[in-house]
């Protein structure tokens, strides 16, 4: 089980603040997102940061970043830019 | 091109006179920051105690102040450090910067002390100091409430003149913060300065700037950051992805996120608080959040004092940080200084040190400390003292979280070591800006930089802050550079692999980063709006023919020289370091590679700036920079 | 540059009172002065001067206008980025920056909103950064800045 952790308007879009998904992927987490809450809501994800246990997922192996019980996954917005 | 006009005023003796800047002073180093700090070098004898009617306090503009340009209106203070002893500048958004330009002056030199409380008037050209008995303990809004609303306005509050050694100086409701500069003029019993005019500010083509600056503006709008997202949750929207990096304070920087940070955010700010945006004068990124406090509508708190003033001691309230920042602010001192020492009392307090009466987590009696800190009285009177002198009155060095004195800002680098790095090396103390703001791109920005690895931050450090510096000696505000992302970066998928590769290329670039220095300004013969859209700016305003390459050495030549100004106060590369607690303790006990590795960082980074082993500047980097006599 | 008055002013003040940037001085039924390091070359105290007392930076007559034919700013919604530096500029405190719609709306902009305040001095569409604001008499007619 990976807890994922909602922030922005994904909190809006799924009306909660975490929840618990099963997945090997990242890209499983977007799926399932997708299925559970509405295309809408995977595509806001997508265009979200999201870390794996603290750590950008970019700089992981992108989407294709490999996850484990336990993991922590947060989907954040871009606010704030760089 | 027109020579800056500055003035020298002897608050001793009431005299003031002209200041000659040449022609060729602009074209090294524009103005602001970088003018102040080789006035300073030239005019300071070494040694002078901060607080003492010898330091010389410099209030100077950019070229690019008031001309319409966009996000223009900072204006610097430069003086002797009263937390570090080393150089400090600090800078404001505030009105005053282009109203003493619109009254005829680019600077001014304050010298000596005052017999009685003064302030001074700079008027159509015309310089008088004249009695504030009046004003004199007043708070920062009903001090400029004494005046006429159109002048720009420069004012300390009680803070300021009780020598709170990180008193800030205020204009409008934009704060010159860090540094102490408001216990400087404090101490010249200086309480204000105001300045009108109607003088029409040079410009060398203006047909060319009008048009340039339109299209800037748009590209400005157009931009993610600059455009919705600095608008929108101003820089506090940078919070939930600092705590979910790991590098938000937490506990006077024990850990690096909390588990009620949702509450401090920028979203949850602009949902629950926020009643608009708002912005300094010229700028059209509008990052000020205006909250309601006390049924009135004030300036809300920037992310660095929410994260001190909020995880940093354990505060979960939100409103409690806007209540507390609109009374730092009329009492005249820096939130980032002022949360820092808070936190570090509360750890003296849970390690049975020092018992101040202040604890994490508690909040009842902390607008009574903020009271009594800015006056100086009872047990808490002390803590105006700042971190570093109470870790040397009481013990506690390991967590008392400064460099060179200067409390550290809202970053914890242990997952942001470039942030780390620069911390350690910036002239003023440990601000992220004077430190290169290399967080931006570990953990914060749109394109990712890996935050733990030592690996090209040495080179990116040194990059950003040469960068930051330009930027900021021109009168720019720092946020204008955040074009340097482009936009196109905002519409990959952040977490794909494209970004992840882009991120990977900026520190790969670090061979080129390494050996651009030397070859300045040769290196770079362009001028780029998606680079540094600055230079051609500049250029029009003032007539010069600077390439990006120019620009930037403008940069490096300041990092330099004030450099030089702190080795002859005595500070030497022993001082370049962080608190044992951010060198020592991995945030993450499962990675020991958490922690701030600055010896492993410096070799390389003096060698990037040119500086031999000890971190002193060599006679040739600094024949290169003509700072040689 | 600076406007003048002449020997025939009466020492009303209305031109004082009017100026938007203060330049001018003066006790009450005596001749008034302009500030020279202070005047904005606006023109608005000949505009309202009944004697015909005030000279323009060339020496000539400034032509009385009633009131009501005064320019005043029009401000393009498009063009304006909300810098303020209007709002800053106005010596009569008559612009002011639009409030959001809704939260999160990004779209405000400078607008006048105390036209009574409003002198026609055009600082403001001399100062705009973007060229959005156009001096206009009311009917539509447009002013040179």
């Amino acid at each position: 089980m990976i807890t994922v952790k909602y922030y922005g308007p994904l909190r809006r879009l799924t009306g909660m603040p975490e929840e618990e998904i099963e997945a090997n992927r990242v890209s499983e987490i977007i799926k399932a997102i997708g299925k559970r809450h509405g295309k809408e809501a995977a595509k806001e994800a997508e265009k979200c940061f999201i870390m794996v246990n603290g750590r950008n997922a970019a700089l992981l192996n992108g989407f294709r970043t490999p996850l484990k019980s336990g993991d922590l996954v947060q989907i954040i917005p871009l606010t704030g830019g760089g | 091109m027109m020579k800056p006009r500055y003035a020298v005023i002897d608050l001793t003796t009431g005299q003031v006179t002209n200041y000659p800047i040449s022609e060729e002073m602009v074209a090294m180093y524009l103005g602001g920051k970088a003018l102040a700090a080789r006035i300073l070098y030239d005019e300071l004898k070494p040694g002078t105690d901060p607080l003492s009617p010898d330091n010389i306090l410099i209030i100077n503009t950019g070229p690019m102040n008031g001309t319409g340009a966009p996000s223009s209106s900072r204006f610097n203070l430069s003086t002797r450090n009263v937390l570090t002893g080393g150089i400090a500048s600090s800078n404001c958004g505030g009105t005053f910067g282009v109203k003493m330009r619109k009254a005829g002056y680019d600077g001014v030199i304050i010298k000596g002390k005052a017999a009685q409380p003064s302030y001074i008037e700079i008027i159509d050209g015309e310089i008088a100091i004249r009695d504030a008995s009046h004003l004199w303990g007043l708070n920062t809004e009903e001090t400029q409430h004494r005046f006429d609303n159109r002048y720009g306005m420069l004012v300390i509050g009680p803070a300021g003149e009780n020598l709170v050694k990180y008193a800030c100086a205020v204009s409008g409701e934009r704060v010159a913060g860090r540094c102490g500069v408001g216990a400087v003029m404090g101490s010249k019993n200086l309480k204000a300065l105001v300045a009108y005019g109607t003088q029409e500010i040079p410009v060398h083509d203006r047909q060319g700037f009008k048009r340039y600056i339109k299209e800037w503006v748009d590209f400005l709008r157009s931009h993610q950051s600059t455009g919705q997202d600095l608008g929108l949750y101003g820089t506090s929207g940078f919070l939930n992805k600092c705590n979910a990096s790991g590098i938000l304070p937490t506990h006077n920087f024990k850990e690096g996120s909390w588990d009620k940070a949702d509450m401090l955010s920028g979203q949850h700010l602009a949902e629950n608080y926020l009643t608009r945006n708002s912005g300094c004068i010229s700028c059209p990124i509008r990052c000020e959040r205006r909250v309601m406090v006390e049924g009135k509508e004030v300036k809300g708190p920037e992310f660095e004092t929410v994260g001190l003033l909020g995880s940093n001691i354990e505060n979960s309230d939100l409103g409690l940080i806007n209540l507390w920042n609109y009374h730092i602010d009329l009492l005249g001192m820096d939130t980032i200084s002022l949360g820092g020492t808070l936190a570090f009392a509360m750890e003296l307090q849970e390690k049975g040190i020092k018992d101040f009466g202040l604890k994490f987590g508690e909040t009842g009696n902390i607008m009574d400390a903020i009271y009594k800190i800015a006056y100086r009285e009872g047990d808490w009177g002390e803590l105006a003292d700042g971190t570093k002198t109470l870790s040397e009155r009481y013990g506690g060095k390991d967590f008392a979280i400064h460099s060179k004195g200067l409390e550290l800002a809202s970053y914890d680098p242990r997952k942001a070591v470039g942030m780390g790095l620069g911390y350690a090396t910036s002239n003023r103390g440990a601000c992220h800006l004077n430190g290169g703001y290399t967080a931006i791109l570990e953990a914060i920005g749109a394109v990712p930089v890996d935050p733990i690895t030592t690996k090209g931050k040495p080179e990116l450090t040194v990059f950003l802050q040469n960068t930051l510096e330009a930027v900021s000696t021109a009168g720019f505000c720092l946020f204008t550079a955040m074009t340097m992302i482009s936009g196109f970066a905002f519409k990959l998928k952040p977490s794909g692999k494209i970004v992840g590769l882009m991120g990977g290329c900026m520190l790969s670039a670090r061979f080129l980063l390494r050996g651009i220095w030397n070859k300045l300004p040769g290196a770079m013969p362009f001028n780029s709006k998606y680079f540094l859209p600055h230079v051609e700016a500049v250029n029009l305003v003032t007539g010069l023919k600077m390439t990006s390459g120019n620009f930037l050495q403008i940069g490096e030549r300041c990092y330099n020289l004030e450099r030089l100004f702190n080795m002859r106060e005595g500070l030497t590369g022993k001082d370049d370091d962080l608190p044992a607690r951010l060198t020592g303790i991995p945030s993450d006990p499962q990675n020991p590679d958490t922690v701030v590795k600055v010896k492993e960082m410096l070799p390389l980074y003096y060698r990037t700036r040119g500086w031999d082993k000890e971190g002193v500047p060599t006679e040739e980097k600094l024949k290169q920079l003509g700072l040689t006599r | 540059m600076a406007h003048t008055i002449t020997e025939k002013c009466n020492g009303c003040g209305l031109c004082a009172k009017l100026c938007p940037v203060s330049a001018i001085t003066g006790e009450v039924k005596s001749m008034h002065r302009i500030n020279v390091k202070r005047c904005v070359d606006c023109g608005v105290c000949g505009k309202a001067c009944s004697e015909g007392a005030v000279l323009n930076a060339r020496g000539q007559e400034v032509v009385r206008i009633p009131r009501q034919q005064w320019p005043k700013p029009v401000i393009s919604r498009e063009a304006c980025s909300a810098c303020a530096i209007c709002v800053d500029v106005c010596g009569k405190h008559a612009l002011a920056i639009s409030l959001p719609l809704r939260p999160g709306d990004l779209r405000v902009y400078a607008y006048l909103k105390d036209e009574k305040a409003c002198v026609g001095c055009a600082m403001c569409a001399k100062q705009c950064p973007m060229e959005a604001i156009t001096m206009e008499i009311a009917g539509g007619e447009e002013v040179p800045a």
